[in-house]
């Protein structure tokens, strides 16, 4: 009973004497000085605690300093209206004071036997922190900001290290993180100048930077360091390009300053063996070379297009192929395909822009052939599969819009020249398929793409015969047509069982048949009647001969064809 | 090694290109969508192209519904009556027709005393050019680039195209051609998709030069126009993004914009038919 009442005597009188000392001082002293006093105090009161142990005085300290810091928050805000040098001396001494009852601690000269000190003084590490910063952004001009904040962001980080205290090494994240979303706010808004813009950049992303690798080489194991570090990564990799997004003076100059990025991350990445980077640079390729499509292909000048769209291009490959030689794909099964194949698309793209549309099937077929060539080579399938892709598309280009427009606005040699390398790319492609069979997929296993490689011969050879067939019938008119097609029908029929293809050699009896079916039913529409007999009695014959001729070597046919 | 030559290059080559673009490039247009734009238009059309070819009229029956439409159209506005003009077009004309693909078609030019600027096509040959056009026009040699344009229109199908499914549902009972010409938009409502144009320009541009008129005043005509535009269109101030997030939101918008204009701007125009005229080497061909 008596213990209780002499506690009580001590507390109240203890609590009394605080009292009256904050009244006194806030009554009496110039304002300049009252933080400075209060702060002074709650240190000699807690090293009077440390020396007595009466741990009554170190609460009275935590008062002290709780008051001093709130006093200063009050006059950082707008509704404080005191002049600079007051808000100045309070700040230093909230700051100051608050670190200093946070390092004791640490030192271990303050007992905590009494209650869970320990988040009382994350409170007060976390208030000088918070201090600190909301001091620095008022006081400091726009430009100094950030660059204020992460450095103070990666002291928190070293004393963090030193210490082993990970309390405060959340603050440096947490500091680090708004130093970052500053950067972007200060980078998207439109009327901050260049230099706060790149000061705030360059500031955010060093600090996100340097968190990234401190970690990388002092593991810390209190909670998910691992999100964190990858977060300070993508952060500062975001800025990075954005802030290029921002600067670079021409916008079709973006997609190669993201391309240069991204290959830096993969380097980086194959370095320390850190898959987030290897995530960075596909995401930074792949934005580079969609990027591309909002102004690099159109009426930018040839030159610019070339110098802008070459070097995305290589990069691009130049990655897939580290990706293909490092095994990094590892990491993840499906981006670098979504790379390779937009790649092709770029590249398609870029053709489609670059030449003129008589031009443009060259371009494809060279494309298509060099795919087919790389994929066999480097055994790369979505190669390949681009090049198969791309020869029904460029047999439908042909037909359906280059032929009709070429017709008449192009000149004979020109067409010709063009019609002939397409075709010509085409069948180079069909000798690669035909006898580079073994090259291809393994055919011991059956998926779909297996069954494509196995029939892409026979596919290319069909396209082969239809896009002369049809290129002859708009080419050439009447009867022409028909003797054209004659002897493309025998020259296929030959090359069909030269190289032994099945395929040939139907499309060379079909065209026959087309042949004489055409020149009976519509080009002898205009002959006397009479020698229109005559010819219907003459395909009679010739109709039983072939097939007397059928049915007496039918083995042998069946064999042939 | 081999991999740090090969790194250092490629960012070399990077950082040079930035460097020259920055140096070099003069274009102030914003970034844009255009290319996916084309893109996607250039898919559509080989599809409707593919049908298209396989439906063909034949140019018989073209012309039979050209002189129809012409009748009607002929009645609803004011032909411009003076006999020395009107020969001078036609022969204009017919010079330019020289060079066509479907020699089965005859062409009839007619000039229309009208206060807009235009030159149109009806299937079949049939030709009109305003009074206002032939005012606005400086030389011979742009107006056979109009007519060799509006011939193209014809020679390439891009005329009969918009009535060619009706006509042949019409072949098999499902519609008759009054109503095809009942429905039929005139003049001001005939359009051509973007590709059309651009095609119809590079016809023209070949057929002018082969009945020996200069390429390059093709240009001109454009180059003018585009002129006028900038003089009377009061134009907004381009919009500069403040993010990515905007700036991808305008390229849509003005992809969306772009999608459904019918003719190219100007200045597209002026552009494609340079690279034409460069590329193909028909700028020697044209003496007039």
């Amino acid at each position: 009973m008596n213990n209780t009442i002499n506690k009580f005597i001590t507390w109240s009188t203890i609590s009394l004497i605080t009292l009256t000392f904050v009244i006194l001082t806030w009554l009496e002293l110039p304002r300049f000085y009252l933080c400075i006093i209060w702060s002074i105090t709650a240190i000699i009161l807690l090293e009077f605690n440390i020396v007595s142990s009466f741990y009554q005085l170190r609460i009275q300290a935590y008062i002290l300093i709780a008051l001093a810091s709130f006093y200063t928050v009050f006059l950082l805000t707008p509704l404080g209206e005191q002049p600079q040098k007051i808000i100045i001396s309070s700040a230093i001494a909230a700051i100051l004071s608050s670190y200093y009852l946070f390092g004791r601690y640490l030192q271990g000269g303050v007992e905590t036997e009494f209650f869970e000190e320990k988040y009382v003084l994350d409170i007060f590490s976390c208030l000088g922190s918070f201090l600190l910063a909301f001091f620095l952004w008022r006081e400091l001009p726009r430009a100094y900001v950030c660059i204020a904040w992460g450095i103070v962001a990666i002291l928190l980080s070293e004393v963090d290290i030193l210490s082993s205290y990970y309390g405060i090494r959340v603050q440096g994240y947490i500091l680090a993180m708004v130093t970052n979303l500053y950067a972007g706010f200060v980078i998207f808004t439109p009327y901050q100048s260049r230099s706060i813009r790149l000061s705030s950049a360059i500031a955010a992303i060093i600090c996100s930077y340097y968190l990234f690798g401190r970690h990388l080489k002092h593991v810390l194991k209190n909670f998910d360091e691992k999100f964190w570090i990858d977060l300070f990564s993508w952060l500062a990799s975001f800025l990075l390009l954005f802030s290029l997004w921002r600067e670079l003076p021409k916008k079709v100059t973006v997609s190669v300053a993201w391309a240069i990025i991204a290959l830096i991350f993969f380097e980086i990445c194959l370095w320390l063996n850190k898959k987030t980077f290897f995530y960075q640079s596909l995401v930074t390729i792949i934005s580079a070379l969609l990027y591309l499509f909002f102004g690099n292909f159109i009426q930018v000048g040839r030159i610019n297009r070339l110098v802008t769209i070459l070097p995305v291009i290589a990069i691009g490959y130049y990655i897939y192929g580290r990706i293909i030689k490092e095994k990094v794909s590892k990491y993840i099964q499906y981006l670098p395909d979504v790379l390779s194949w937009l790649l092709a698309i770029v590249l398609v793209s870029w053709f489609r822009f670059e030449f003129l549309i008589v031009w443009r099937p060259i371009g494809w077929s060279l494309l298509m052939t060099g795919l087919l060539i790389l994929g066999i080579i480097f055994s790369v399938r979505s190669f390949r599969f681009q090049s198969y892709v791309l020869m029904p598309i460029i047999a439908i280009r042909l037909f359906a819009n280059s032929w009709q427009i070429t017709a008449s606005t192009f000149s004979g040699g020109i067409r010709f020249t063009a019609d002939f390398l397409t075709i010509l790319f085409f069948v180079i492609s069909y000798i690669i398929c035909k006898f580079k069979k073994e090259f291809l997929s393994q055919q011991d296993s059956i998926n779909f793409n297996n069954i494509i490689e196995t029939h892409i011969a026979s596919v290319i050879a069909i396209i082969i015969s239809l896009i002369i067939a049809l290129l002859l019938y708009l080419e050439t008119e009447g009867n022409f047509l028909t003797a054209f097609w004659a002897v493309e029908g025998f020259i296929l029929l030959v090359v069909g069982m030269l190289v032994k293809e099945r395929i040939f050699r139907w499309s060379g009896l079909l065209l026959f048949i087309v042949c004489i079916v055409k020149a009976f039913l519509v080009d002898m529409r205009g002959l006397e009647p009479v020698y229109r007999i005559v010819s219907f009695i003459g395909l009679g014959l010739v109709l039983l001969v072939v097939s007397y001729l059928y049915s007496r070597y039918k083995d042998k046919l069946t064999e042939i064809l | 090694m081999k991999r740090f030559i090969i790194l250092f290059t490629l960012i070399i080559l990077g950082i040079s290109s930035i460097i020259f673009v920055c140096l070099k490039d003069n274009n102030k247009n914003n970034p844009n969508l255009q290319s996916v734009v084309d893109l996607g238009g250039d898919i559509a059309r080989n599809f409707h192209r593919v049908g298209m070819t396989l439906s063909r009229v034949k140019s018989s029956e073209e012309i039979t519904l050209g002189k129809k439409l012409a009748q009607d159209l002929e009645q609803r506005v004011r032909l411009f009556n003076c006999p020395e003009r009107q020969d001078y077009v036609q022969k204009v004309g017919n010079k330019v027709a020289e060079g066509r693909k479907r020699k089965d078609i005859s062409y009839r030019f007619q000039i229309i005393d009208s206060g807009q600027e235009n030159a149109f096509a009806l299937p079949g040959g049939y030709i009109y050019i305003t009074t206002r056009m032939l005012a606005f026009l400086q030389s011979e040699a742009e107006l056979a680039f109009i007519l060799g344009h509006e011939i193209a229109h014809v020679d390439q199908h891009h005329a009969i195209e918009q009535y060619q499914y009706q006509m042949n549902l019409e072949k098999i009972g499902l519609d008759d051609l009054e109503k095809i010409i009942t429905g039929l938009q005139y003049l001001s409502a005939l359009s051509y998709s973007e590709q059309q144009e651009h095609e119809a320009d590079f016809q023209g541009i070949r057929l002018m030069a082969l009945a020996n008129y200069k390429p390059q005043s093709s240009v001109e005509i454009f180059e003018r126009m585009k002129a006028i535009e900038e003089d009377t269109v009061q134009k907004a101030k381009p919009n500069i993004a403040k993010d990515p997030i905007e700036e991808t939101a305008d390229v849509l918008e003005g992809a969306i914009k772009s999608y459904f204009e019918t003719h190219p701007s100007f200045e597209r125009r002026i552009y494609e038919m340079e690279r034409y005229i460069q590329s193909t080497g028909i700028k020697s061909l044209g003496r007039i």
